[in-house]
Order: C-alpha cells, then structure tokens, then sequence
C-alpha cells in the first residue's frame, strides 16, 4: 500500500486516525499494533511470519542479555574483584554471542530473500571461469515489506541493550509494533527503540498543533512525490534508458533532474511517514537535512537517508575502527609510518565495511556495489591525501576557512554526489561507464531544444517543472539551515492566511500531480530496498 | 482551544477543501472541450446525449475508443450507440460509471470489454480503484484534473461542442505494423480474476440485467491477451449463461496486424476500428432487436449532422471508409452460434 | 585541568577551530566520523583510559567541556 493512494489516505488513515482517539488512551497502542498487521497482511500476505519472526528472536536475546545482566548486577557485590571481572568477561562473551547470532539469523533472511539470486550469479560466473559444470538456477522470491529497514532496527536494538543505552521490552507485542509501524515499515525512517518505543506503546491524548503539523507534513510530502517526483520520472527515465540519443548537456541536465528526483521521491516518503506519525502524536527521526549545502561528501551521508549513514556509523563504523585489534594495528604503525597515517589505517579498513555494507543494502546488483565502493573510493584518497593538500593549500596561501573555498566545497561535494547518483540509476555498469563518458563530449548548443522534446517535454514551459521545485526547496531548505521552522512561522499566522496556503497546497498538489488517467504512478523509489 | 472549537474549525476547512474542489472540477470539465470535433471524445460526454437516445453502450477501456465507432452502425442501420472508453479503465469503474449513465439512458445492449477485467491483480489494487472511481463521482477534478493545465484557458469562456461528435470514438489513423512474436495470440501465465474484480464484473451484470440490457463480454483484437485469459473468460461466461465476443479469434485472419494496429498491436487504427465496427453492426444486427433511428425525427438531425462532420474530418485526414467488411466477409454470413 | 589538554588534542586532530568556544561539534558537522575515531584513540592513549562505544555518542562529545567530563568519568571508573 502505498504512501500516496487513494487506499492509504483515505480507507486506512482516516479510520485508523478515528478509531486511536475514540478508544481508551491505555489501549491506543493496540490501534496502531492492529493497523500495522493489517498493512502488512495487505502488502506482503503470509510474508508477515518473517517479520514476526525477527520481532520474537530479538525480544528474547535482548530478555537474556537484559537478565544476565540483572543477575550480575545482584551478585555483583558479594564477589571478590578478581572473580567479578572474571564473570563480567564471561557475560560480556556470552552477550557478544548472542548478538552475533541475532545478527547472522536476521541477517541471513535479509540475505536469503534478497540476495540469493545474487550470490548465485556470483558463483555462476566463478564456474564458468574455472571451467566448472555447475549453475545455480535463479529463484523467483518474494521479499517482505521493508525487511532491509527492519532487520537494521531489530540488530540495533539489540546491540543498544547489550552496550547498556536502552532496557529491553517486557512486551514481545511491543517490539513487533516497533518493527512494524506502518509509517516506516516501507522506506524508514530506520527508528532506534530507545528514541521511540516508549512513544510508540504509550497512547497519546489529541493536541490540535501536533495534529495540524502532521498534516501539513504530509502535504509537503504528497507536494514532493505527486507533483515533483512523478512529473519528473518520464523524462527521467526516458534519457537514462536511450543515452545513446542524446547530447551531453542533456545527458548533463537529466542526472541533476534525476537527483533532484530521487531527493523529492525520497524525502517526501519520509514526509508522508512523519506526518502520518504526527497525527498519533509520534515524533520520528529526521532523515534528511538539507543534504546539497554539504561541504565533504561525508556530510552529505549525514545529512541524507541520515538514519541508514548512522546506523552504519554506529553499528559498523566505530566497532570496527576502535575496536582493539585495529588500535593496536594503528599503535604499531606508528612505528613504521608518521602519525597522521597511523591513525587513518584502522579507518580505511572500517570505511570499506562500511560503504560495501551501504551499497549491498541499496540492492543485490553489482552497481549497487560499485555504488558504496565510489565513495569508499573518494573518502579514502580524501584521507590518504589530506597532508598534501594541506601542504598545497599552505603554499599556495588559500584560507581554508574562508567563504569562497566553502563554496567550492560545496560545488565539489554536489558534483560528486550527482555522479553517485547518475551510477545509481543506471541500468548497470557498463551503460554507467559510457554515460560518464558521454557527458564529456561536448554536443552542438542548437540541438537541445528537439533532444527536450525528444524527452517528452512538449513545450519549453515544462522546464519550469524543474526550475520551480528548485527555487522551492532551496528556499526552504535556506530557512531550515538558518535554523527557522516554516510551520512555527506559519502557524502564528492569523487563520485567513494559513488556510489559504493550505488550499492553495491542495490545489496545486491536485491540479498539477502526475496521478490519474494516463500516469502510471512510479513506486517509490526506496521502497524496493 | 475547545474541543467544540476544534470540531467546527475542522469542518470549516473541509467545507472549504469541498467547494474548492468542486470548483477546480468545474474549471477542468469546462476545459476538457477540444476543438477539433473528432479530437472531443471524452467518454463522460455521454451525460450531455439527450434523454433514452442510446440503444448501445460499449465500455471499458482504451480499446472501446480506439475499436469502436458507433456513426458507422448509424450509418448502415440507423443504430444509436456511444463508445465509453478511459485509458486502463478497470472492473469498479465499469460499475460506477454505468451506473451513473443509467441514470439518463436504458440501452438494449451493453458491450463489457474483458481488459479491464484483468488490470487490478492484486486486493490492493481494486480497493485503490474502487474509491478512486467514487471519488472521481464526487470530485471531478479528480479524473480531469490534467485538463487544468492545458494551453488554452479561454475555453472556459467560449462553448465548444458540449456533445462528442464522433460518439466516443477516438480517430487514430497512424499505422504502426506488430512485430512477428505479437501476431499471434501468446498462452499465457494462468490468470485468475482477483476476487474483488469479479465482485464488480458480477455486479455489473446484475445491474445490465436489472436494466433490462443484454449484456455481451467483448475482447477487441489486441495483442495484449492470451488464451489463457481467453479460456479464463469463457469459463466465466459459460457460468453466467451471457455471450463472450473474443474478435481475437472471430476475426482471425481478418484482421491484418501490419496495417489495422496504430501502435505495434495493441490498438486498433481506423482501419482496424472499422472492421471491428462493422462486425459489430451485424451482430447487433442479426442477434439483438434494435430500432433504426434514421426516421426518427427527434434524433435524425443532429445524428446525421454529427455523421457528416466526423465524414469531413476522416476526409481531411485522408481515411476512408472501408468496404463494408460483412459483404467481404464469408464467416459472417453464417448465422452467429451460441 | 584537563580541558586545556583536551582542547590541545582536538586541535591536534582538527586545527584551525577555536574548540574553547565551539558547542555542537557534531551536529553542526565540525567533528565527521572519521575525526572522532582518530579523537577518540588521541583521547584513549594521551589519558590512559579506555572510551567504550556505548559512550561513543554525539552528547559526549558536544563541546571541549563535554569531552573532558567523560574522561573524568572514565577515569573514574577504572
């Protein structure tokens, strides 16, 4: 179901909206548990067991680590010092266990419905190469609804409660809504239990502003998906499918058009998700923030799709790099090379987990991989050279502080990023290669009026459904960098001019989205991960 | 605030959402006139034909606009027909919208297009259809909201043509040959109706039925078939006792897939539409009652008026009418079985 | 006092931030990732005290003032 049907916004929001503030606020978390078995039953049927499953398997390692704990904690101090580490190492190893198992089982569902098939070409071609009769048939499976966003939030959970930051849930129900709320069940916001279990399974009375903003929320995000996203696919689509048609400044305009795409697409999901939430009184996590004024591309993944890059940071990044092995591996180097690069070996090593882990997860095609390896790629040499171009800059007396290199940063960083991106949507490698290559041979000016109409851009006005949504969300975005919320300022408006705005946002949302007959509605982009 | 405050400012803002929408509906009806008179062939103008006029409503999606022309059966029989046909039109749809033409007309015959039995695979789907096509009731602006931002804001000003011309029919005279591999029909993955398709395709029928009007399931030729959707149909109407026109088998060998398909197969042409039309006009002709209208002094005028319009524009497109295609035709002398 | 050194190792890993008067490290993207890592083993081997990861966590290390209270603390609690 998705976030912008008809189905969604009007035969399950609305009821289910209805029915958590009619019903007794100590019961309301039972509300929200039911509507999300019954989005999950409609999107994935029998598929439901897997999530299910998780639910249960991480509620009970987190139960036994929590209660190991517990025990250690009462018999902590009748114990000599010695005997007491020696316990405490003991629990600590048998905790590592369980995570590691919780890991590897849901992991390994992950792995089995996603990629199987994966793999199995994988090993295919290493047959074929070693002269080796042996082929894995591809199988047809389905994958269940959001498994690569659930799995992520069931180890987190876990993990939280054996490093001691969240208390394991009594309730085995709970934890299920947790993986399973409706809003992020499709596209995230990956959640951590200790931001929002308590929110979740507590019921919340009706406030008038929280509610208005969860809606308008939504708005915002319906503007970003129906008028912008899905306006912008066909032309999309069209220029990365026959690149060979075209020119580079087209091929040039259509990866930005396309970020900027994937950018509405994304985040106004995540808009709808919030909203959604909001009107139950819960809070998710942001997942983006003004993502295109980063200066590094390491900023750029903190500040898009935010809660996959910390997930990765916390859960992958820093247990791999501080982890003792490597320390002590960067404490040795020290001997061998000066200390800047001492200090960096552990972080290659952990930055490799961390952008193969990133890329396997977008999905199980070889690009994806390539994908997380690009910018594993320009993190490394960023790290690798930092002496150099420190070196450089100080010669060549350039204030690195100052606005002007700021700028350039910035301009870096977001053609970098655009070149991801232009990877990302590629049919595959190869067809990315050659449209790499083509953007740099330089076509004639006079041809880009018929190649834009070649695209399906009937007249030249339709440029404006790119220029527009620029404007708009450099405006906002402007305000929200500068610490300023719109709907704060919108809401001490006086009411004759908020509703105008609201109806104004309906009309434009309605006349201009690409929806009904003769528009096949993309599916969200995010969704298929 | 007061709760009671919040309940009335809530309803205060819906109202106005409604009378916004209810407006910005009007703007696009208003705007959806063309002004080419064969280009006017939005199906929702059937609500504009004047009272009992239409004896025969074809239904269903763009193969009933493409396929079928109902001036032509006007033209040999004096027949009244109207082609209702919106891109991917599926099973709730069939039923809302006939609903509503009821309202103003009580046709003989109701030709059911089996594609739209098909579309919606999955229950969310057809509940996704089924409220769109009650929306859409409430809110026009819902189905015709594209039409807002056409290039010519002034139609809402000057009246063009309210009726369709060409009766629903939607003119495509390109010609573009199917490929080899789309010629004949494929067998096909086994298809099922989703059970709240066929919960819509029965009631549909009921209300036929209810209405008085014999109700036929029709296929127009399209590569986008198969035998198994074929069979799956057939079964379907077996079990109802009503009649299942598949043109893909009745006109096999008729219907020449290098010339009569406007888009590699899966639309007819002109050129396709007229032997589909013609076909059509026999069956009516042979198997069901119909009154020839051609005296009938309250129709005639504008009937004959719209023939001679939608002549003058096949005219400038450079298409003629086809030979009639029953006279050519042996398998169609033989009387109609089942 | 150990702010003094603390602010000497953050100068250390990031020179040309005033870290006596900067706040929200990182929230406002001056420490990345990468720079925690390299703070945080800086950090473990210039006070001898072991950082675990569950206190590896952006309200640690918020401000100079920040960081020094959680090497207090971890020196504590050795």
């Amino acid at each position: 179901m998705q976030y912008n049907s008809y189905m969604y916004l009007f035969a399950f929001l609305i009821p289910v909206v209805i029915l958590y503030y009619i019903i007794p606020i100590k019961y309301r978390w039972g509300v929200l548990l039911t509507a999300s078995i019954v989005f999950y039953l409609f999107s994935s049927k029998y598929l439901i067991v897997s999530i299910l499953f998780t639910s249960l398997l991480v509620y009970l390692a987190a139960k036994n680590i929590e209660d190991r704990n517990l025990k250690f904690k009462e018999i902590k101090k009748s114990l000599e010092k010695p005997e007491r580490k020696l316990l405490k190492e003991k629990n600590e190893k048998k905790n590592n266990l369980v995570c590691g198992l919780v890991a590897i089982i849901s992991l390994g569902i992950l792995f089995f419905s996603k990629y199987l098939n994966f793999a199995g070409n994988i090993a295919n071609s290493f047959c074929r190469l070693l002269n080796i009769n042996m082929q894995f048939e591809t199988v047809h499976l389905l994958m269940p609804l959001g498994i690569s966003f659930y799995t992520l939030s069931a180890i987190a959970y876990v993990i939280d409660v054996k490093r001691g930051v969240c208390e394991a849930e009594k309730k085995p129900l709970k934890i299920f809504l947790f993986l399973s709320f409706f809003p992020t069940v499709t596209e995230g916001p990956i959640e951590r239990y200790k931001n929002v279990g308590k929110m979740l399974s507590t019921g919340h009375s009706f406030d008038y502003k929280t509610f208005c903003f969860g809606l308008q929320l939504m708005m915002w995000g319906l503007f970003k998906k129906i008028v912008v996203a899905d306006n912008l696919n066909r032309y999309v689509m069209v220029v990365f499918r026959d690149y060979k048609n075209f020119g580079n400044w087209v091929i040039i305009l259509m990866v930005l058009v396309y970020t900027l795409e994937l950018y509405a697409d994304f985040s106004g999901c995540i808009d709808i998700a919030r909203g959604s939430a909001e009107l139950f009184g819960i809070e998710l996590s942001e997942n983006f923030k003004q993502p295109f004024v980063s200066k590094t591309v390491n900023e750029f993944w903190q500040r898009w799709n935010i809660t996959l890059g910390s997930f990765l940071r916390d859960y992958v990044f820093y247990p791999v790099s501080l982890s003792t092995g490597f320390q002590n591996l960067s404490k040795k180097s020290k001997k061998v090379f000066n200390n800047y690069y001492a200090t960096t070996v552990p972080m290659i090593f952990a930055l490799f987990m961390v952008w193969l882990c990133n890329g396997l997860w977008h999905g199980s095609e070889v690009k994806y991989v390539v994908y997380g390896l690009y910018y594993y790629a320009i993190l490394t040499l960023g790290l690798l050279l930092e002496p150099l171009f420190k070196k450089i800059f100080e010669s060549l007396n350039i204030n690195r502080e100052s606005k002007g290199y700021q700028r350039c940063q910035i301009a870096r960083t977001f053609i970098l990023v655009n070149i991801g991106m232009m990877i990302f949507n590629s049919k595959d490698i190869a067809s990315a290669k050659e449209m790499f290559f083509a953007m740099f041979k330089p076509s004639a000016i006079s041809n880009i009026p018929q190649e834009l109409l070649n695209t399906g851009m009937q007249s030249p006005a339709m440029v404006l459904l790119f220029i527009i949504p620029v404007i708009i969300f450099a405006f906002v975005g402007h305000f929200h960098e500068q610490g300023i919320s719109i709907r704060e300022y919108l809401a001490q408006k006086p009411l004759f001019y908020r509703w105008s705005f609201y109806l104004a946002g309906v009309a434009v949302i309605i006349s201009l989205g690409a929806y009904g007959v003769g528009f096949k509605g993309a599916d969200f982009i995010y969704a298929q991960f | 605030m007061t709760r009671q405050n919040i309940i009335i400012r809530f309803f205060a803002f819906l109202m106005a959402v409604f009378l916004l929408l209810q407006a910005l509906g009007w703007i696009s009806i208003k705007l959806m006139q063309n002004t080419n008179p064969v280009l006017n062939y939005y199906s929702k103008k059937i609500y504009n034909e004047p009272e009992n006029t239409i004896d025969v409503i074809s239904i269903g999606s763009s193969d009933v606009y493409s396929s079928i022309s109902p001036l032509e059966w006007w033209k040999d029989y004096g027949y009244t027909g109207f082609s209702w046909g919106e891109a991917s039109q599926r099973p709730a749809e069939n039923y809302v919208y006939l609903k509503k033409i009821y309202e103003k007309q009580k046709p003989k015959v109701v030709f059911l297009e089996t594609a739209t039995f098909f579309r919606d695979q999955s229950d969310i789907d057809n509940i996704n259809t089924t409220i769109k096509a009650y929306l859409e009731q409430i809110f026009p602006v819902f189905a015709y909201h594209r039409f807002l931002w056409g290039p010519n804001p002034v139609r809402i000003f000057n009246s063009p043509p309210k009726k369709s011309v060409s009766k629903g029919y939607f003119v495509r005279p390109e010609v573009e040959k199917a490929q080899d591999s789309q010629k004949v029909l494929k067998k096909g993955k086994k298809i099922k109706m989703n059970k709240i398709s066929k919960y819509w395709v029965d009631k549909t029928i009921e209300l036929c039925e209810k209405n008085g009007s014999k109700v036929v399931l029709l296929k127009c030729p399209s590569s986008d078939w198969s035998k198994k959707k074929y069979e799956s149909i057939k079964k379907y109407a077996d079990k109802k006792g009503i009649e299942f026109l598949d043109l893909n088998y009745e006109l096999s060998g008729y219907i020449d897939w290098d010339n009569d398909t406007c888009d590699g197969g899966i639309h007819m042409n002109y050129f396709g539409a007229s032997k589909v039309t013609s076909y059509l006009g026999d069956y009516l002709s042979e198997n069901c009652k119909l009154k020839d209208h051609r005296k009938d002094k309250k129709i005639k005028k504008s009937w004959n008026h719209n023939y001679k319009v939608y002549k003058k524009e096949l005219e400038r497109a450079g298409l003629k009418r086809a030979d009639s295609f029953s006279a050519a035709n042996p398998l169609l002398q033989k009387p109609f079985m089942n | 006092m150990n702010i003094e050194k603390v602010i000497e190792v953050l100068n250390e890993v990031k020179p040309g931030v005033d870290f006596s008067k900067e706040n929200d490290l990182v929230e406002r993207h001056i420490l990345s990732s990468m720079e925690i890592v390299m703070l945080v083993s800086e950090l473990s081997e210039e006070f001898d005290v072991d950082i675990p990861l569950p206190e590896v966590v952006p309200e640690n290390f918020y401000s100079a003032q920040t960081i020094a209270k959680l090497i207090e603390r971890m020196e504590d609690e050795d």
